[in-house]
């Protein structure tokens, strides 16, 4: 018993003493804690170290075996699950492949437990794939206790760099420790039983973890600049020529950190957050573009879903040698993508900054499962990246803002989706690695943005950011999953429109996320027809058949029909919007429940044009063009395209003719 | 000086063959209309009577024309496809025109006959295009030696940082351009030549073309140079000029044409000067 104590002391240290602590009340529950003391080999491209970290059962059941991450095992071989979806392989030579190997293991009594460790593949029973280690529990864990285990550890990082590993002296360090699964409880994300969620690394998906604390002790060769999710408590150079650094994190959901000599430091400062950026020494032209992005996606995410805790931040442009790990996210460390001499007009490295950094809220605080809903962080993440773009950017220009050529955000992720040829292979719900025909990128990303726009622009903007804030308040730092996102929709639009709606958005989610229909209006025509007085035979008393014609003088009048069609299989509420000869206007709300409505009207005034959603508010409908109809066509701008495009055809063909 | 003599010389002789020139203009606008023509019909269907055209006014819209429809995909598909088919076709258009032109300029006299154009054109298409290919693959090869294995071996460094490929880059196209110039005198002076001599002697014309361009080459390679760099500046020119007019009614439009015309002339004659100044060359 004395020695539990002693133990259990000395962990309690580990945590507090000499630390910093950044919040002296902890964010989450912080189920799982993790303290490393890791050394960086640069030549055989390996980190290895020791590790202490321990996993509390908060369940009410005695749990018997604890599952862990061992993602580095993906690049192992050719046959792991991760190069089998892909049909890949880590490379020819050794140098090129990945491994964590454990070198040895004990919990808080010293008993060894290497014997009760195995391999287990949960998602496809690949007996190839060693990216999930089972460690059945000498004595199971009960309710309430804290499993502690004392590691060795060896990650040799792969050189094809997919997310994580080295090319000559950059190293990107992400994945790359023994890493707890979460223990799910009955009804956590609608379980139905008690148990471990740790799935093997697969190529299409990311990740899924405990809010941790983190203290990691790195130590590299002096000439190596280091950038990690922690706040720096110290540095130091010993005698050797090597570089020890102390980190501390806490409350996130992974650590990864990055070395290479050539990084050059900047920082800045927005409120409380001191921003730490890395960027490669030629990259000085993109700097403040860089800083300015990181910026604005925090100050728009404070204000319209909730405050950025951490009072650190720090991101990374790799070099183009370390392309392999830019655009991934790791809540207080991301990387953005980059390249020299980008003009300022193409605004994609700001895009790849602003999502990575939106990433620190939907999975970093906001943690839901990437294996398993992967478009509740890359969906829910684009839909807010388009709306700081183009918040930020200029309506219109959030990704491209050239004064001949423009594209936002939201056009992006639309026709991402709609254009997409698998548009309707599957529905939102599947697991990442599930998606059927290359569908996930397409649809966990794009279609579910778009149809998070298509959300916002029936209930609108100010309901939607609502839902947000509710959203981040009831479950930041904790794991959300789609059907407590719909609950809180439901709640929020309940609340603020009534029963507008129906009695729940159910609807809603059960075409979009969970449906695979398309949304296509279309205006199928208009006619206008002069209303006449009466002229025909009328009989009378006495003088029989007689031709009558109406004293009322109706000529001036007008019968307009406006016809509407609902070609596409969703069903969403559309305004249509009527614009007559003499100027004026009528506007129209169409449930879209039925096939097709005509709109038909008696006026002095002759309709010369009609459309369904003039605001473009239903982004999900697949085709804007069909969307309008108007007597008088203009067809000056698309002749001027042509004209324009010809001269470029006599001119290209003329200059290559020698 | 030999040099100003072939500006001068040059640009009186594109003058004096307006009427090669406009020959070659009608045709290159007749061919370009054969493929216009579907387009703006296919466009006129596509759009049927959608408002959604005003999304154009304000640049390019990727949206507009993404949302065309499924039928404008696989016209797309036809144009990328036939991109290939397009340029081979106006390869051997101009290849014939040239014909024409060289004699034209050669001739240096405003009597020139239509009839000569179309009978020099034909007598020495097969040549002209014999030259041009190989001339072509000079520079391809040539380009590749200067710009793409510099770039290979650079890249395949790891030493190699990005801004050191940004200028490697740089100074790679700046040879490059000086070095274009060169390969222009081989095609010109050796279509001179057969213009001037025995049109199927092609080898020995492409070994006068290299001749012609070493024997005084100061005079030639400036002047040569000096028309690339004229040219390259009036392409930015003309790329300035017609993204900045965007005109937004039927008389606009009609201008718009009229300048395009006018502008793609004045890139014919520039070209017949260059043409021109390599014939005054030779004959001097």
């Amino acid at each position: 018993m004395k020695r539990i104590i002693l133990l259990f002391l000395l962990f309690t240290c580990f945590l507090f003493v000499k630390a910093q602590v950044i919040f002296y009340e902890p964010m989450s529950e912080r189920l799982t804690g993790y303290k490393m003391d890791v050394e960086l080999d640069t030549e055989a491209k390996t980190v290895s170290g020791s590790m202490e970290v321990y996993w509390i059962n908060n369940s009410d059941n005695r749990v018997r075996d604890v599952q862990m991450h061992m993602y580095l095992n993906a690049f192992r071989s050719n046959k792991s699950t991760f190069y089998s979806e892909n049909n890949g392989s880590p490379g020819s030579k050794e140098i090129d492949y990945g491994w964590i190997e454990i070198n040895s293991i004990i919990n808080r009594k010293g008993i060894d437990l290497k014997q009760y460790m195995s391999f287990i593949q949960p998602d496809d029973g690949n007996p190839n794939d060693m990216t999930v280690l089972q460690i059945m529990l000498p004595e199971p864990a009960s309710p309430g206790d804290t499993v502690f285990f004392y590691i060795d550890f060896t990650s040799k990082l792969p050189s094809s760099i997919r997310r994580t590993g080295f090319n000559d002296d950059f190293f990107f360090v992400a994945q790359w420790f023994p890493k707890f699964g979460v223990y799910e409880t009955a009804g956590m994300r609608g379980r139905e039983n008690d148990g471990w969620n740790c799935h093997q690394f697969h190529t299409n998906s990311e990740f899924y973890a405990n809010h941790s604390v983190y203290r990691v002790k790195i130590k590299v060769p002096e000439e190596y600049i280091v950038g990690s999710g922690g706040q720096l408590i110290s540095e130091e150079v010993n005698d050797e020529g090597y570089k020890i650094i102390n980190y501390r994190a806490e409350d996130i959901v992974d650590f990864a950190w990055t070395a290479w000599t050539g990084y050059r430091e900047y920082e800045d400062q927005w409120e409380h957050v001191k921003i730490r950026f890395l960027s490669p020494p030629d990259r000085e032209d993109q700097v403040e573009r860089q800083l300015n992005a990181v910026k604005n996606a925090l100050e728009y995410l404070n204000e319209h879903v909730g405050p950025f805790p951490w009072p650190h931040l720090t991101f990374v442009d790799p070099p183009a040698k370390g392309g392999g790990s830019g655009g991934m996210e790791y809540t207080t460390l991301f990387t953005s993508a980059s390249a020299t001499k980008i003009p300022e007009y193409i605004l994609i490295p700001d895009m790849v900054t602003v999502h990575e950094f939106g990433h620190s809220y939907f999975m970093g605080m906001l943690a839901t499962n990437e294996f398993e809903e992967p478009w509740m962080d890359e969906g829910i993440n684009s839909y807010w990246e388009s709306r700081i773009m183009d918040h930020y950017y200029g309506p219109g220009k959030g990704i491209i803002n050239h004064k001949h050529f423009h594209l936002s955000d939201k056009e992006m992720q639309r026709i991402g989706y709609v254009h997409a040829a698998n548009r309707s292979v599957s529905d939102n719900s599947p697991a990442s690695w599930d998606y059927p025909h290359s569908s996930y990128g397409m649809l966990s990303y794009q279609k579910a943005a778009t149809w998070l726009l298509t959300l916002q622009g029936i209930i609108g903007e100010e309901v939607i950011d609502e839902i947000f804030k509710v959203y981040y308040k009831e479950w930041a730092f904790k794991h959300p999953a789609a059907k407590d996102f719909i609950e809180i929709t439901n709640r929020v639009v309940k609340k603020r429109h009534g029963d507008k709606f129906g009695e729940s958005m159910h609807w809603f989610f059960d075409q979009t996320l969970y449906g695979t229909g398309i949304c296509d209006y279309k205006l199928a025509g208009i006619s206008n027809y002069k209303e006449r007085s009466f002229r025909g035979m009328v009989k009378t008393d006495t003088a029989g058949m007689v031709l009558r014609k109406d004293d009322i003088a109706r000529d001036s009048l007008f019968t307009s029909i406006v016809k509407v069609e609902r070609i596409g299989e969703v069903q969403l509420p559309v305004e249509i919007l009527i614009h007559f000869e003499d100027g004026s206007k009528v506007s129209e709300y169409w449930h879209g429940k039925g096939r097709y409505i005509n709109y038909e009207y008696s006026r002095p005034s002759r309709i010369i044009q009609a459309e369904i959603d003039p605001e473009y508010k239903i982004p999900m409908d697949v085709n804007y063009i069909n969307n309008s109809y108007t007597i008088k066509p203009d067809k000056v701008p698309h002749k001027r395209v042509i004209r324009k495009l010809a001269t470029f055809m006599q001119f290209f063909t003329h200059i290559i003719s020698l | 000086m030999k040099f100003i003599k072939a500006f001068t010389s040059g640009a009186v002789r594109a003058f004096r063959s307006l009427k090669a020139l406009f020959i070659i203009w009608l045709l290159t606008f007749s061919m370009l209309a054969v493929f216009a023509f579907p387009l703006k019909s296919f466009m006129n269907n596509a759009l049927g009577n959608t408002s959604s055209v005003s999304l154009l006014n304000d640049g390019f819209d990727l949206t507009y024309f993404m949302d065309i429809g499924e039928a404008f995909s696989p016209l797309m598909a036809a144009i990328s496809g036939g991109i290939i088919i397009v340029l081979i076709v106006f390869f051997f258009f101009y290849t014939f025109l040239n014909g024409g032109l060289f004699d034209s300029l050669l001739e240096n006299k405003w009597a020139y006959k239509p009839s000569d154009f179309f009978r020099s054109s034909a007598r020495y298409f097969l040549s002209y295009i014999v030259i041009k290919l190989l001339v072509l693959i000079m520079i391809l090869v040539s380009m590749f030696l200067v710009i793409g294995l510099p770039l290979i071996i650079q890249r395949a460094s790891s030493s190699g940082s990005e801004g050191d490929i940004f200028r490697l880059l740089f100074v790679l196209r700046i040879v490059a351009l000086f070095i274009l110039p060169i390969f222009l005198l081989i095609a010109d002076y050796s279509r001179v030549w057969l213009a001037a001599n025995d049109y199927k002697k092609v080898f020995k014309a492409l070994g006068y073309g290299f001749k012609g361009t070493f024997t005084s080459f100061f005079s030639s390679y400036f002047y040569m140079l000096l028309m690339v760099i004229a040219q390259g500046l009036y392409a930015l020119l003309v790329i300035k000029i017609l993204s900045g007019y965007a005109p937004d009614s039927s008389g606009g439009l009609f201008l718009l044409f009229i300048l395009t015309q006018v502008l793609f002339f004045i890139k014919l004659f520039l070209r017949a000067m260059r043409y021109g100044g390599v014939a005054a060359l030779y004959q001097l």
